[in-house]
């Protein structure tokens, strides 16, 4: 499981506005209240990796000009081990 | 509660915390104190990584870091963070952390008892002192970094110590060292709140420093008018949002800074009221051929650090130097067009404009680092764009504590604590004084830097035989890697001693690997890149028998004591660490054990210590327990009334820095030539040591992304991190990869005249370089690209060239 929140800077003209939308009919997001062209969005997913995915379709949505992380919830998922240590 | 009752709490909360930031006149009353309910013990921290020091809240809970949220106190990042940050709580979770100590046999490391590796090490260094040295890094807590630092200088005697920032800011050190005659930037982060023109030198803060950068654009988001000019050697994410876009030519900067100069000086600058009031003009003593387009032979040891402060020279001689500059001269040298060397000196020369220059690695990796970042503040003296919110030159720095640790705490092999200069008679009888040593303890000869270091260590017969790294992986981020590296490989007479976390380049040669406690394992204190100090308690306990690095320099130099070693003893004969570590009632405590490691706070013990050395200097810090409180304070921290500890935001700034005289102005009182005055630098551009030619026709530039950082041994162990960005590769032009039928994803080697590497191309990637030139990233321990950049360094500064040498590209 993971929880993020998250603050949007989103653009005023209609590129924004779909991206609002886009947004809102996500299941993974929820959409809090707003000020200005600032958002606040929380991210739910089963993993630190969905999570990172939806960071990163956040940070390439049309209309949204900016990603910023409050707070994170992280999983237990188990973590890799080093790339190749021993690669010599 | 059930996992649906705290997956919604943990919802709510997190949604509480988003609403805070935009509307802040809920702050912490829609926050509450939710997480605690859930049992997730929250605290303080720097964020691990780089050098912005964002402040961070990390969430325990049953042991183990569960949570994160930036700090909305932190003045740093004001409640953000960017996607490493995002994932700090789980670099101590890789399933390969070392755990236990363990000694090279027959080629494979076997595990051995701490008490075993203390005397394997004490033995080591008490046979032969002299060839031992010390490599640390800027991500040594200041604690760490202050208690290695006197191991090496007061109880060994000699200097040869340094740490990786070596690589990465030592120029930077040096430029403000020659222009103010005292280190570090005399603006700060709030800068970036008040400019209305900002120039990136050879920078990519949307990659390196996503939060200082979003602190920018979220002002021209809300409608605030800031010109964002990025001067590049190739097309970053930076560049997407730069008003201004220009490339120049690598080492051409120089040419850049002096064409601005040369039109403030057409524009009547030289007879500002200012620049007479407040500084020299100045050139260096040892000089180069005046032709700027003449090829040198490059002696990078022909200048001594004693011509760092160089000589006066005329107006008439500074205007003179500056004549070949014209905008089209520079247009021809850098290939940045002369109107836009025009609208950067018109902006400097608007009073109503506040122009902020910023840098990181681009004019530090530089054979002429110490150079640019002079002229780079001189432009700024010049033109009056200085001293005023937002109008300033600010170097950035790529490690937690480069400024800290490495800087402050004077880690480098030519200064000790405070950086005060081991050359000078005075400060090495302060540093006696202070560590109650015997005079003549401390060396007056300047260690090995890090690129002499390494070849000594790795020569048959060279000066050092040992070498102990700690919180660093020079295995990876060496330049020249088969000459400074590899070539220890199989060297019987070499003993490399690695304290690290996980196994990396570095621990794959090394004869003994120490387990280290990282990040909120340990208390700690770093120092970021705006004079911050920042500092955190342990949270949770290192795995298996992991120890923090400080508790294995006290362990060893308590052994080496114990031995009869003479340099451990003060000028009383007690052990060197011994006054700082008793109780009230004069008994020792045996902090070398590490059982009673935590019977007291060793941080707050070395940090006392510490503090009066940075009075020197003027970079009071504050006691212990006002940073235990605070999240952050930038020095000088003076107390104002008692228990009122104040920051300082702007040096050398009337009104702002408790040090400058009332009715001065300004008053650089730390100057060179003991005046108040600061320097303009005059410095000619001069091409690089090494250029594309017939063979090798490629520029190559090396540097990081945004997913990783630096050699990646942590954040390659973050899944979606490793995911987001798997394995290094090489950015060509498009020009460039048609000639060679080479598409993205196809193998391509890159060659220069010390090595080779084969590596996927990625065209019209993230980043895109200019026809002729490619770039590398150096995160990636199974591809590296130091296997082919070149040891070149800095005459002043001693920092290495990672950003450009000649390299050949060819399908593999």
């Amino acid at each position: 499981m993971s929880i993020s929140s998250l603050v949007i800077d989103a653009a005023t003209d209609e590129h924004g506005r779909q991206a609002l939308a886009s947004i809102a009919a996500d299941p993974r997001f929820t959409l809090g209240p707003s000020y200005g062209n600032r958002h606040a969005v929380v991210i739910d997913t089963p993993s630190v990796a969905e999570d990172t995915d939806a960071f990163a379709w956040l940070s390439d949505l049309p209309g949204v000009r900016l990603v910023t992380l409050v707070r994170a919830y992280l999983d237990d998922e188990a973590l890799p081990a080093g790339a190749a240590a021993n690669y010599l | 509660m059930n996992d649906l009752d705290r997956r919604a709490f943990l919802k709510t909360s997190a949604m509480a915390a988003a609403a805070a930031m935009i509307l802040p006149q809920l702050g912490s009353a829609v926050e509450g104190d939710a997480p605690a309910a859930d049992g997730i013990r929250w605290d303080k921290a720097p964020c691990r990584f780089c050098g912005t020091g964002c402040g961070v809240l990390l969430g325990a809970k049953d042991g183990k870091i569960v949570a994160m949220q930036a700090d909305k106190e932190a003045s740093v990042n004001k409640g953000l963070c960017c996607v490493k940050g995002y994932h700090v709580g789980l670099i101590l979770y890789g399933q390969d952390r070392l755990t236990v100590p363990q000694k090279r046999v027959d080629g494979k490391l076997v595990p051995i008892s701490w008490e075993e590796a203390i005397a394997i090490i004490r033995d080591r260094i008490s046979a032969s002192p002299a060839k031992f040295a010390m490599y640390g890094s800027g991500q040594w807590t200041i604690p760490e970094g202050y208690v290695a630092n006197k191991f090496v200088k007061g109880g060994l005697g000699h200097n040869h110590i340094d740490p990786n920032a070596r690589l990465c800011m030592a120029s930077a050190a040096a430029g403000f060292n020659a222009t103010y005659g005292v280190d570090e930037p005399a603006g700060c982060y709030d800068d970036l709140d008040h400019c209305t023109v900002l120039i990136d030198w050879g920078n990519n803060p949307a990659e390196m420093h996503p939060v200082l950068f979003s602190r920018v654009m979220d002002r021209r988001l809300k409608g605030d008018k800031v010109l964002y000019i990025d001067l590049t050697t190739r097309r970053t994410r930076s560049s997407e949002q730069a008003d201004h876009v220009a490339f120049f030519k690598p080492n051409s900067d120089l040419a850049i800074a002096n064409g601005i100069a040369h039109l403030l000086v057409k524009a009547g600058f030289l007879d500002k009221p200012w620049v007479d009031k407040f500084f020299r003009l100045r050139q260096r003593v040892a000089e180069y051929a005046p032709d700027p387009t003449k090829r040198d032979v490059y002696d990078a040891e022909a200048i001594h650090p004693k011509n760092l402060n160089g000589k006066d020279i005329t107006r008439e001689e500074y205007v003179k130097n500056l004549e070949f500059y014209t905008p089209e001269k520079v247009e021809e040298i850098s290939g940045v067009p002369a109107s836009l060397i025009r609208l950067m000196a018109e902006k400097m020369a608007d009073p109503n404009e506040r122009v902020l220059s910023w840098w990181c690695m681009g004019p530090n990796q530089h054979t002429r680092g110490t150079a640019m970042n002079s002229l780079l503040h001189s432009i700024h003296h010049l033109s009056g764009q200085w001293g005023k919110p937002g109008a300033s030159a600010f170097s950035l720095t790529g490690q937690p504590s480069a400024c800290g640790t490495a800087r402050e705490v004077g880690t480098f092999s030519h200064l000790l604590p405070g950086h005060l200069p081991v050359l000078n008679p005075h400060y090495r009888e302060v540093t006696e004084d202070l560590w109650h040593l015997p005079k003549g303890r401390i060396s007056d000869k300047i260690g090995f830097h890090t690129v002499k270091m390494w070849e000594e260590f790795c020569t048959e017969g060279g000066a050092i035989d040992t070498i102990w790294v700690q919180v660093t992986n020079p295995g990876q981020t060496l330049p020249h890697q088969n000459k400074l590296f590899l070539a220890k490989k199989d060297r019987k007479d070499k003993f490399l001693i690695v304290s690290d976390v996980y196994p990396t380049a570095t621990t794959a040669l090394a004869d003994l690997v120490l387990p280290s406690a990282m990040y909120v394992e340990k208390n700690g204190m770093y120092g970021n890149a705006e004079r911050k100090q920042q500092q955190w308690f342990k949270m949770v306990e290192p795995p298996g028998q992991a120890r923090p690095d400080a508790w294995q320099v006290l362990a060893v130099a308590k052994a080496m004591f114990d031995a009869g070693f003479p340099g451990m003893k003060d000028k009383d004969g007690e052990w060197i660490f011994a006054k700082t570590l008793k109780k009230s009632d004069g008994s020792l405590i045996p902090a070398w054990d590490f059982a009673h490691y935590y019977d007291v706070n060793v941080d707050e013990r070395m940090f006392e210590e510490y503090r009066p050395f940075t009075k020197i200097k003027h970079k009071d810090l504050a006691p212990y327990a006002v940073y235990a409180k605070a999240h952050g304070l930038r020095w000088p921290v003076v107390e104002k009334t008692p228990g009122n500890w104040e920051e300082t935001l702007w040096r050398f700034v009337e009104g702002k820095d408790p040090y400058v005289k009332p009715g001065t102005g300004l008053q650089f009182y730390h100057s060179n030539t003991k005046d108040d005055k600061a320097f303009i630098w005059w410095h000619p551009y001069e091409a690089a040591p090494e250029e594309p030619d017939a063979e090798y026709p490629f520029w190559l530039c090396t540097g990081r992304v945004l997913e990783h950082w630096h050699s990646g041994t942590m954040t390659m162990r973050v899944p979606p991190l490793q995911r987001s960005m798997p394995h290094a590769y090489i950015e060509i032009h498009p020009d460039d990869a048609a000639a060679m039928n080479v598409r993205s994803g196809d193998k391509v080697i890159v060659e220069s005249r010390r090595g080779a590497l084969t590596l996927p191309a990625w065209i019209k990637g993230r980043g895109q370089p200019p026809k002729g030139s490619c770039f590398v990233p150096f995160f990636d321990e199974r591809l590296q690209i130091n296997l082919v950049t070149k040891d070149y360094h800095d005459p002043f500064s001693k920092q290495p060239d990672f950003k450009k040498c000649a390299v050949r590209l060819r399908k593999a």
